[in-house]
């Protein structure tokens, strides 16, 4: 277990080393100037560019430029950005943000999702299970900015129930965006805990589960959805890892200063360090959540071994 | 949820434990009605092994999951009759008092071992769960019985092994868990559905050799479904041979082995390889069993039958009628098989 973690870990090295070329050379190749508008209505006088070049090292080759980047990644050090900010603190006063907002939108997805796929699971074939089968049609078949702009002007404005945007993101502001962001996944949660409930009800496992005289309700919440729920997790799981790489829609909307609206206005801006330092760090993030997904599949199901 | 911690109170009539009287089953599916079973009659008594034969589709398993009570319905539909246990009809019994007789009174267990355990759970805790639930002891208390089980049915090594999976275990020793829950709680009545089809020849005869004995300890009555004539020879008392859901011939092993009353039991008896005859083709019963759906008129083995008459086509089922003492059959021509030509 210890080796399969330690493996896994050292597999990350080539892959964090690959990505952050490859983010190097697309942002290289992004058109546009860095100094654009940068000196008001005027163009940049040239001795400011060649200095600002200079200062960033714009004016070297590509590999130069990304041997000097590795060489300051080994140290921690994910560089200064064209604000003169360490990108480092832009990311460290951001993901907090959107930590909670990751958190509160999985949360949704896995009391919500499980539970509304159990019960048309339980109820198959009833009118629970086709009124649940086509809400979460309806809500994978509508684009997330008008869930959130609804959800905006309902629980909003209308009644008032929850902050129209978060300013500062604590986590009372983001309950509402939190609920649009896990929105297409629990529709996803809700149908793929349903339809492994109904694949396993047949299971000659749970034909046993009566024969041993358990009642009902017993069989399903313990004996079918602790199988049922092997990959409705690992959905979850990954899913966590991609929401904490942020969610730019859903943080525009709400007006959320998060990963994603800190990596949108990078690029926009052609601001490079933050945009290689950013996506690094989410990469990073991305597989480490994967491997916490797939060690938590050897503990739920015990067929898979690590060693 | 509610913990019954006492046995349901039901004691034996006349020395009979299950009467099951005329039991129908069908199925109801898009394709039309299936009539899996189609009157099935017979009474076990304590200590008595009783072992239906058929083939696949016969409808051996349904009866069995009938008396149970755990056929998925739909599409099965318990159409007719009566299962009594202990003088009470199973069928029309209180699911909240059924449940209380599943795995405590009648038990059963299964051809597949490996998929009918719970691979998530490790398998003391599945032994365990039925001393919680009927007994309502406590996770330590019911751990320890399960151990106990464990080394009853001789698996080597039970306390260490209690906290594996199914899948860390071999098929015989799976079946010996099956079998370990099966017995927890002393029922007196343990169904048996092909419990050593999918285990090689070695250890099916261990694992028959352990049933034999548990039932010596306990006196429980063995209903043993299968459809492999060696299996039976040495353990059952009474064979009931089924065919389309109905039982075609009830009696001894050792008169229906001798001298069978059925077309269908001599067909079923004769392509039992033999070793004097090795090197000759093997026989077979010609045709197919035909679709539930779709029963013959008459007998429904009369399509395959080499003694059938236009009286077989034309009238009603045979009547299950006794024929000599204790030995049921239901056939228009049981004198003429009983007398026929033998090879």
């Amino acid at each position: 277990m210890l080796k399969y973690v330690i493996r896994r870990l050292l597999q990350m090295i080539p892959v964090v080393i690959g990505a952050t070329f490859i983010l190097f050379c697309l942002v290289f190749a992004l058109p546009g100037d860095p100094t654009a508008g940068r000196c008001g209505d005027r163009p940049c006088p040239p001795a400011y560019v060649a200095a600002f070049r200079a200062e960033y090292h714009l004016d070297k080759p590509l590999l130069v430029q990304y041997g000097l980047y590795l060489g300051r990644l080994l140290h921690g050090d994910l560089g200064v950005n064209f604000y003169g900010n360490t990108v480092v603190s832009e990311l460290a006063a951001r993901y907090p943000v959107t930590l909670r907002l990751a958190f509160i939108a999985v949360l949704v997805e896995i009391f919500v999702g499980i539970a509304a796929g159990v019960i048309a699971g339980v109820r198959h074939g009833g009118f629970l299970d086709y009124l649940i089968l086509v809400s979460s049609l309806v809500v994978i078949s509508i684009p997330i900015f008008v869930i959130g702009s609804l959800a905006q002007l309902v629980f909003g404005m209308k009644l008032g129930w929850f902050p129209v945007t978060a300013g500062d993101g604590s986590w009372s502001q983001l309950v509402l965006p939190g609920f649009v962001l896990g929105a297409l996944s629990v529709a996803y949660v809700a149908r793929l805990t349903r339809a492994n409930l109904i694949d396993n009800q047949h299971a000659d496992y749970v034909r046993t589960a009566k024969a041993k005289g358990l009642s009902g309700f017993r069989i399903v919440t313990i004996h079918t959805l602790r199988n049922s729920l092997i990959p409705v997790i690992t959905f979850i799981g990954y899913d966590f890892g991609s929401l904490m790489g942020g969610a730019i829609v859903t943080e525009q909307i709400f007006n959320i200063n998060g990963i994603g609206n800190f990596i949108f206005r990078s690029i926009n801006q052609r601001d490079g360090v933050s945009v290689v330092g950013a996506v690094t760090c989410l990469v990073l993030v991305y597989l480490l959540a994967n491997l916490l997904v797939d060690l938590l599949y050897g503990v739920l199901d015990p067929r898979i071994s690590h060693d | 949820m509610p913990r019954k911690s006492t046995r349901l109170d039901l004691a034996p009539i006349d020395g009979k434990l299950l009467e099951v009287t005329d039991l129908h089953v069908e199925f109801r599916t898009r394709d039309g009605v299936a009539k899996a079973i189609n009157g099935v009659n017979f009474s076990l008594s304590p200590s008595e092994t009783l072992a239906i034969l058929g083939e696949s589709g016969s409808g051996k398993s349904v009866t069995a999951q009938a008396i149970m009570g755990i056929l998925d319905s739909p599409p099965a539909f318990v159409t007719g009759g009566q299962v009594k246990y202990c003088g009470v009809d199973l069928l029309t019994m209180p699911e909240k008092d059924m449940r209380r007789v599943r795995g405590d009174h009648i038990s059963m267990i299964f051809q597949d071992a490996l998929s009918s355990l719970n691979p998530v759970f490790p398998v003391g805790w599945q032994i365990a769960e039925m001393f919680r639930i009927h007994r309502g002891m406590n996770r330590s208390d019911a751990q320890e019985q399960a151990v106990r089980l464990m080394e009853r049915v001789r698996i080597p090594a039970a306390r260490e092994r209690a906290g594996n999976y199914p899948h860390q275990f071999s098929g015989g020793m799976r079946q010996r868990i099956m079998i370990a829950m099966a017995i927890a709680l002393d029922p007196r009545v343990l169904i048996a559905d092909e419990p050593t089809t999918a285990l090689d020849v070695t250890v099916q005869a261990q694992i028959m050799t352990l049933l034999k004995e548990l039932q010596e300890e306990s006196g429980m009555g063995l209903i043993l479904i299968t459809h492999d004539l060696g299996v039976v020879a040495d353990v059952a008392d009474d064979i009931a041979v089924m065919y389309c859901g109905r039982f075609v011939e009830h009696c001894d092993v050792h008169r229906l082995y001798a001298n069978p009353a059925h077309p269908y039991t001599v067909g079923l008896i004769d392509s039992i390889p033999r070793l004097d005859q090795k090197g000759e083709q093997l026989f077979a019963i010609g045709g197919l069993p035909p679709s539930l759906t779709h029963l013959p008129t008459g007998c429904s083995f009369n399509p395959r039958c080499r003694f059938a008459t236009e009286e077989c086509r034309v009238a009603g089922a045979p009547p299950f009628i006794e024929v000599e003492d204790g030995r049921f059959a239901a056939c228009y021509h049981t004198e003429e098989v009983l007398n026929r030509e033998r090879v």
